[in-house]
């Protein structure tokens, strides 16, 4: 099925699956789609592109954490974040920016489903920490997939080889796909990913935002999900933008996981489809920082009048930390997000990039 | 046109027997009382849990400008009143306030689980309970509201302020102590720890052990986690996935192999049950080491196990069909092995199972139409005579 055949099932399901309020998510899911999308649509220069997905309200399915802390996989346990989905890294090899987030999980840790689902992929190659899972996930419950990915990485799968999971197996929130792997390549750690594809070898597979599974997640532990995201959960109210944005990282010389504030958040923007490029002056500023909950008056910021519309993304440049030097090369993550090491400054050599990147405001 | 009739019912019965389907047996459900939502057991304290409702509120309460959320997705106690109450945690360089759930029972504070709050929490015999927060374990005092050292600052070589080997420019993080685990006596704690990677560079861990009578700590077993849980000889299990499951003692650190290769497994504190191919399971005696083989009931690939402590029963999720979402829930007699196998409630997929106590069995489910989540409460005296 295609993915605008498969949106359109999923969507007319989450028509049918009652409740008011459950309906309105299922609404809103719908949109979303809609917007990815129109995202996956104007990708095609970006072969790796991230998948957009938009909204503060939304959640895809309330999902269990994929760590426990009991045998039969009932208690969650909301493992630290060692590094977001769209976080500018520090790293020799490995993606950057980071096409998932990383869980600080033990070597041998049981990794469970964080929702039931049918297994799509299962790559039990381990020699250098890339076994893995993907699970096309039951979103509603109703014990039909709905076409949501989800990629569990550095894992060994269960039972490689033998006896344990296969393609086609449906599996439960209390169903382990596998146990963290130990160290070879990276330190020990589940990678996990939302995908646009059943496999990780389709051409147009695209990393989407994690954070829309855990919008329940406590401050104390995911902060409504934003742990997984580097920059999420955008929202217009009038002309104000909000984002969340701070880098996740192990901190080697206390021994804590750090919430680092980027050290800025830059809006570029056009005015009118046939505007110039350009970066405003004027910053995101800090809201809340409790959430790390930024916001930006997109009117002041560029200067257009009411009704105009404004194209614009933004691009939060991660500060200096213990495990990002100043040497850092690359820095910057941008929303909507990207994926393999766009330019910061998407319009330098034609604006096609940042035309196709940015979102449209009408300012009001 | 009778004749036709009985001979399809006989074909069905048939079936039904040959897949192992339990006709009588939606009554389980009926007698079983049902709670809404999720309900877990920790150490026989029944806490509701959690679910996709609670998880639904919480995600539609966040405030869209702050990012904050007015309603928490926590736990509670099925029982009673939950409170809360703080306290603060000034060692290892910490500053921090720690918020606590607890109940009141049999007099005593009684701190529930609540991973939403940012920790791990096991409740010790005495009272206290221990808090994994910050990389290492603490000790709490719910009465006094008290946060303290819990591990010893230094073992042998190693010390709690050493920081690890430089990879890429910075070091790496230490886990001083996580993943506790009591023994069913009280006397030991086994915990993780990646303490050893200043000496090896592995960043594996280790599998130690504290002796709560004596305070020493000291190391029982390398790499590998995911504890299964102890016998009544205080001697651990460890599922390693591929590497099979291991059997520790806690006092030598003497481990065996006791099944190779990947397998589904529950232990208690007198048996082992583990899958290893489908349409059959074993349960291993923990005492005199010897294995049994089960089949029939329909059972064919387990989605999960568990197993009461005490060791007389265990539940377990089969999939009679791997590709299909519905279940049956296997009720399996350690010693006799004489077993039940029961259907799903009607409309609904069985999510998980967890004994409470030894007489208890846990059964979450999810209404496929409605998603609406329930808790049954399956009396095992009445259901299997015990």
């Amino acid at each position: 099925m295609n993915r605008a055949r498969r949106d359109e099932a999923y969507c007319e399901k989450r028509r049918r699956f009652a409740g008011g309020i459950l309906r309105k998510i299922g609404t809103t899911a719908c949109v979303l789609l809609a917007l990815g999308a129109g995202s996956t649509a104007s990708s095609a220069d970006y072969g790796a592109r991230f998948l957009q997905q938009y909204g503060v309200k939304a959640s895809i399915a309330p999902a269990m954490t994929p760590a426990r802390s009991d045998a039969e996989g009932l208690f969650e346990r909301y493992s630290p974040v060692e590094s977001k989905t769209n976080q500018p890294r520090n790293v020799v090899s490995g993606t950057n920016p980071h096409n998932g987030a990383d869980l600080a999980m033990a070597s041998g840790e049981r990794v469970y489903a964080i929702l039931p689902g049918k297994v799509t992929e299962v790559k039990s190659d381990t020699s250098s920490q890339l076994g893995s899972v993907i699970v096309d996930h039951d979103t509603d419950g109703d014990g039909a997939p709905n076409g949501v990915y989800v990629q569990y990485v550095h894992i060994d799968p269960a039972g490689s080889g033998g006896f344990g999971i296969r393609v086609g197996d449906y599996v439960t929130e209390t169903t382990v796909i596998g146990t963290v792997d130990r160290a070879k390549r990276y330190n020990p750690h589940l990678h996990i990913q939302q995908v646009s594809r059943g496999r990780s070898g389709a051409k147009d597979a695209q990393t989407m935002p994690m954070y829309l599974f855990y919008r329940h997640a406590s401050l104390e532990t995911w902060n409504a999900g934003s742990d997984l995201d580097y920059v999420s959960a955008d929202w217009q109210d009038g002309n104000m933008l909000y984002l969340t944005a701070y880098a996740g990282t192990d901190n080697p010389r206390t021994n804590r996981y750090d919430r680092n504030r980027p050290a800025e958040i830059q809006l570029h923007y056009k005015i009118g489809s046939s505007g110039q490029w350009k970066m405003s002056p004027v910053r995101f500023s800090l809201y809340d920082a409790n959430t790390l909950r930024y916001r930006i008056d997109l009117q002041k910021a560029t200067g257009a009048r009411k009704g105009q519309k404004v194209y614009a993304y933004a691009a939060a440049i991660r500060a200096v930390d213990p495990t990002f030097p100043n040497s850092a090369s690359y820095r910057h993550g941008l929303w909507p997000q990207f994926y393999k090491q766009p330019d910061r400054v998407l319009y330098a050599s034609s604006s096609a990039k940042a035309d196709a990147a940015s979102r449209v405001f009408t300012i009001r | 046109m009778r004749k036709t009739f009985k001979i399809a019912a006989a074909g069905t019965l048939m079936l039904a027997l040959a897949s192992g389907a339990a006709l009588a047996d939606a009554g389980v459900w009926t007698r079983a009382d049902k709670e809404t939502g999720r309900r877990g057991a920790q150490q026989g304290i029944a806490v509701d849990l959690p679910g996709r409702e609670e998880k639904r509120l919480a995600a539609a309460s966040v405030d869209p400008a702050t990012g904050r959320a007015s309603k928490r997705a926590g736990t509670a106690a099925a029982e009673g009143t939950t409170g809360t109450f703080t306290a603060r945690l000034t060692a290892d360089g910490l500053n921090d306030t720690l918020t606590f759930r607890y109940a009141r029972s049999g007099g005593r504070t009684v701190v529930l689980p609540s991973p939403d709050l940012g920790y791990e929490l096991h409740p010790l015999p005495d009272g206290d309970a221990l808090v994994e927060y910050a990389a290492s374990i603490y000790r709490l005092d719910p009465e006094k509201r008290a946060l303290s050292v819990f591990l010893k600052a230094q073992t042998g070589n190693y010390r709690k302020t050493d920081r690890g080997p430089v990879s890429g420019g910075s070091p790496k993080m230490i886990v001083w102590g996580q993943r506790a685990s009591l023994s069913p006596d009280g006397a030991k704690l086994l915990y993780w720890t990646t303490r050893g990677m200043t000496a090896s560079g592995s960043e594996d861990g280790e599998n130690w052990v504290k002796d709560l009578r004596t305070g020493t700590e000291k190391k029982v077993y390398g790499a590998g986690y995911t504890v299964l849980g102890w016998d009544a000889k205080n001697r651990f299990y460890l599922d390693l996935g591929d590497g099979g499951i291991v059997q520790v003692d806690s006092g030598s650190g003497a481990s065996a192999k006791l099944v190779s290769g990947y397998s589904v497994a529950a232990v208690s504190e007198s048996h082992l049950l583990y899958q290893t191919s489908a349409g059959s399971l074993n349960v291993r005696d923990l005492s005199t080491g010897k294995s049994r083989t089960f089949r029939g009931g329909g059972l064919n690939i387990l989605r999960s196990a568990s197993a009461s402590r005490a060791g007389e029963w265990f539940a377990v999720v089969n999939a009679p069909d791997r590709s299909s979402g519905v279940s049956t829930l296997m009720l399996i007699h350690a010693k006799t092995l004489k077993s039940r196998t029961i259907k799903e409630p009607a409309g609904s997929s069985i999510i998980g199972a967890a004994w409470q106590d030894g007489e208890t069995l846990l059964v979450q489910s999810r209404n496929r139409t409605t998603a609406a989540e329930s808790t049954y409460a399956v009396d095992m005296k009445e259901e299997m005579g015990e």
